[in-house]
């Protein structure tokens, strides 16, 4: 690992992860019990507090790892795919969050479902993505999504490996006010 | 006959400004997201090469 | 041009890491994270808002409702596409996916949400059935006006044993009271949304579409008010209760309450274009100039590799 990585700005992304590495073991657990458990049973409703508290977890280190990402540029050096992929990702979590919202099975669900219709009716997909649709927005969210995200993922990571972090602005003049700046 | 709907729950107090209407919790996230950036780029890291 | 690398990443001087273990040591950290918000804060869960509910607690909104449905005046029999074609549809410019798509999930809300289930009712009590008979042979222009008439006299009306009595008067209701008491108790017994939604398919209601537009607008926007969750307060990233919500919407959320969107009839359209073109901003970001030097400009990144520019700073003190 070169030696500028040295901030704790890094760790953002691997806590992104590892907050959807515990989304899909709680989110497994809650499918395996079915939708209806976490309403009749403690234990179920603990699930979905773990599950809950994921997802806030996922989205908070994902937008740090975002702003990290951002005041870096870490796009430069042909890193362009990756930030693209980045995007993808936080796109697509938001579809993954949204159909998250709609499995609930209460008020809140209901409520997000007939508010968010009008968005999704008026770009004329509300016929094939339906967001009243218990069902299609159940099997979206428990399978289809997180198997996008995996893959997703995996090429992010994938292509951070490859061409490694981006490397410092080489400014040698701004490297020595801020260096001289911080002492 | 003309009674109104009970929610089961109070609202949580929210930040009414004008169009802005943000709830506590909301406004505690985001409070904390830029408290935990800016304390990540401030702290020095471990093992780092602060003298 | 100070976007230019030089050297690449290999081309520094290394530090020994471990990827594995970091890994392990933030699933620890999350997970231990996660454990304490859902053992201190739990999660809120307001049940679903039931037309039993509706019909229990404020039985003049669920009658009005009905009421709304039965002279096709309710928000879906007036919304267009999807739906119908009864509508707007919501255009910019010459553009119009709503239209174009067309009708996909066709919904006349007196038919879907009153006059069929009232009719999968009647198997099991026979004696509405003539009253549905009486409706459905009248001409719309009766049917309007009996609708009208008890509409007229609903705020003096009273409930008798949960039944609907309106006031005597030398105005014609036709058979609308008869079907309104039976749609309530209809309602009362709960299976109301299961008569509205689980009869085309042998699947169960998993696809609630047709029940979940029978409480949307007045009922649930008046239930979400006292949550303060209507769309006016933010509601979309919210969570009921005291809970933090989707803060990831925030921009999304943000547009609907600012012109031009907010006193646009097309405002979904409007701001679902404005997220798609910022959007795009976003991820093509590193391909246009000006916006990808603004790290630069922001010079937040001297901070981030402080520890890098020192270094490099004693490195070249000490070569001259």
């Amino acid at each position: 690992m070169p030696i500028y990585v040295n901030s704790y700005v890094y760790l953002f992304g691997i806590l992104t992860v590892t907050s959807f590495a515990w989304l899909i073991i709680t989110g497994t657990i809650l499918s395996i019990f079915g939708p209806d458990w976490w309403h009749v049973s403690a234990v179920g409703h603990f699930f979905n507090s773990l599950h809950f508290w994921s997802v806030q977890s996922f989205f908070f280190f994902m937008i740090l790892h975002l702003w990290a990402q951002f005041f870096m540029a870490s796009w430069r050096g042909g890193r362009h795919f990756t930030w693209i992929g980045g995007w993808l990702l936080f796109l697509v979590s938001i579809v993954a969050g949204l159909t998250g919202y709609l499995s609930q099975n209460n008020f809140d669900s209901q409520w997000i479902g007939v508010q968010g219709k009008d968005a999704i009716n008026s770009t004329g997909l509300g016929g094939f993505f339906n967001l009243l649709n218990f069902g299609q927005m159940y099997g979206l969210h428990i399978f289809v999504l997180p198997m996008v995200l995996i893959v997703l993922i995996a090429a992010h990571l994938f292509l951070v490996r490859k061409h490694g972090v981006v490397e410092p602005y080489e400014d040698a003049d701004g490297g020595e006010r801020s260096a001289s700046e911080n002492h | 006959m003309n009674t109104q709907l009970q929610p089961p729950i109070q609202p949580g107090w929210a930040w009414q400004y004008s169009w802005l209407d943000l709830s506590l919790a909301d406004i505690i996230v985001v409070l904390l997201m830029v408290f935990v950036f800016i304390i990540a780029l401030v702290l020095p890291f471990p093992g780092g090469h602060d003298r | 041009m100070p976007a230019k690398i030089t050297k690449t990443n290999a081309d520094y001087p290394q530090t020994p890491y471990d990827l594995i273990r970091e890994m392990f040591i933030a699933l620890g950290v999350i997970g231990v994270l996660v454990l304490l918000c859902a053992a201190i804060f739990s999660t809120p869960d307001v049940p679903a808002l039931t037309a039993k509910q509706v019909a229990t607690q404020a039985p003049q909104l669920f009658i009005q409702t009905a009421l709304d449905d039965l002279s096709g005046q309710d928000a879906i029999s007036t919304y267009g596409p999807p739906y119908n074609t009864n509508g707007q549809a919501q255009t910019l410019g010459p553009i119009s996916p709503e239209a174009w798509a067309g009708v996909q999930i066709p919904i006349m809300s007196d038919e879907v949400e009153v006059l069929a289930p009232l009719r999968r009712y009647a198997v099991v009590n026979p004696s509405i059935t003539p009253t549905l008979n009486a409706w459905s042979s009248a001409s719309s222009k009766q049917q309007t006006a009996w609708v009208n008439n008890v509409e007229k006299y609903l705020d003096k009306a009273k409930l008798v044993n949960g039944s609907l009595v309106l006031p005597q008067t030398k105005l014609d209701y036709g058979p609308v009271p008869q079907i309104l008491n039976a749609y309530l108790r209809l309602a009362r017994s709960g299976i109301l949304e299961d008569t509205i939604d689980g009869s085309h398919s042998p699947m169960p209601a998993v696809n609630r579409t047709k029940s979940l537009l029978l409480l949307q607008d007045q009922p649930a926007g008046q239930y979400a008010q006292q949550l303060n969750m209507s769309g006016g307060q933010w509601g979309i990233i919210k969570e009921t209760g005291n809970y933090p919500g989707a803060v990831w919407l925030w921009f999304y959320t943000m547009l609907y309450q600012i012109p031009p969107y907010s006193n646009s009839s097309s405002a979904d359209l409007l701001v679902v274009s404005t997220i798609l073109v910022v959007t795009l901003i976003l991820v093509f970001l590193p391909f246009i100039p000006g916006l990808r030097a603004i790290p630069h400009a922001l010079k937040v990144y001297r901070l981030i590799w402080r520890n890098y520019y020192q270094y490099e700073r004693l490195h070249r003190r000490n070569n001259t």
